[in-house]
């Protein structure tokens, strides 16, 4: 269903899809039990891969919908076959500049996600991209890479 | 007729988005009633996470549990990074979980949900 969707949205207009395909971040866990200064190292991977291809720096946040006690250091990796389907809006400011908003619902009866980021693509001037707004739905995984957390550090 | 796609696919994100929270929500309590009563003690062989949310199995148990655990020791380590190839030990109904690693315990939480914490 996810997938015909996503074709469908492609053949429009291949600018509504995040088709990046793999990005590196680095994520740190501010609140939480298991809250810490350590960041983790994840890589995102799209699951429909092609169309359009780039390379930004995006630096933004996120919020968990529920309690601040069900916050672990897993929740930074997403699944497509578990449901970890995302959706984003994303509006240029400037030149190269612009700021996303995305929703990515809960999976296994947890609370969704929000988020906000602001991103800067320093090729966008030189290839021409046209400064419109873009939204869609983004299906992807991510995997941690490393938690740089020390297990042996109490708090 | 841009309009119109529009609203047909926020329409079909609506009613994805709405089906994966209900699938979903339903399928984690059905596993935490079986995770809860369950007597767990041995070594984590399988384990899968996403969105805070485990999956694991055990060498000497056939069923694949799942559930949410939350660090509830002075560690504040993840549950996958202690949990792999260490014993993990939870009396039935217990509201805490325990993983052995290099003799070090780290001591777990996890989410109660709403139909079982009725009974």
């Amino acid at each position: 269903m996810f997938n015909k969707s996503g074709s469908v949205n492609l053949k429009a207009d291949e600018n509504r899809l995040s088709m990046e395909g793999t990005s590196n971040e680095f994520n740190w866990i501010l609140r939480g039990p298991e809250a810490s200064i350590y960041p983790i190292w994840t890589t995102t991977t799209n699951v429909i891969t092609g169309g359009a291809s780039g390379f930004s720096i995006n630096v933004g946040g996120a919020t968990y919908l529920g309690p601040v006690s069900e916050i672990n250091r897993s929740i930074v990796e997403t699944k497509f076959r578990e449901g970890g389907v995302g959706t984003y809006v994303s509006v240029p400011f400037a030149v190269g500049f612009s700021a996303t908003g995305g929703y990515t619902p809960g999976t296994n009866g947890a609370p969704g996600i929000i988020s906000g980021s602001l991103s800067f693509d320093p090729l966008a001037g030189e290839i021409g991209d046209v400064p419109v707004p873009k939204y869609g739905v983004s299906f992807s995984n991510t995997y941690k890479v490393k938690d740089f957390k020390p297990e042996s550090n109490e708090k | 007729m841009r309009n119109n796609s529009i609203k047909q696919w926020l329409s079909l994100l609506v009613i994805a988005t709405m089906s994966i929270a209900c699938f979903g929500y339903e399928k984690a309590v059905r596993e935490f009633k079986e995770f809860n009563s369950a007597s767990l003690d041995g070594k984590v062989i399988f384990l899968d996470g996403t969105n805070g949310y485990y999956h694991f199995k055990l060498d000497n148990d056939p069923k694949k549990y799942g559930c949410r655990p939350v660090s509830a020791d002075n560690f504040g380590i993840s549950f996958d990074e202690v949990a792999m190839g260490n014993n993990l030990k939870k009396m039935p109904y217990a509201d805490t979980l325990i993983v052995i690693k290099k003799s070090r315990t780290y001591k777990y939480v996890f989410k109660k949900f709403e139909d079982q914490e009725k009974n």
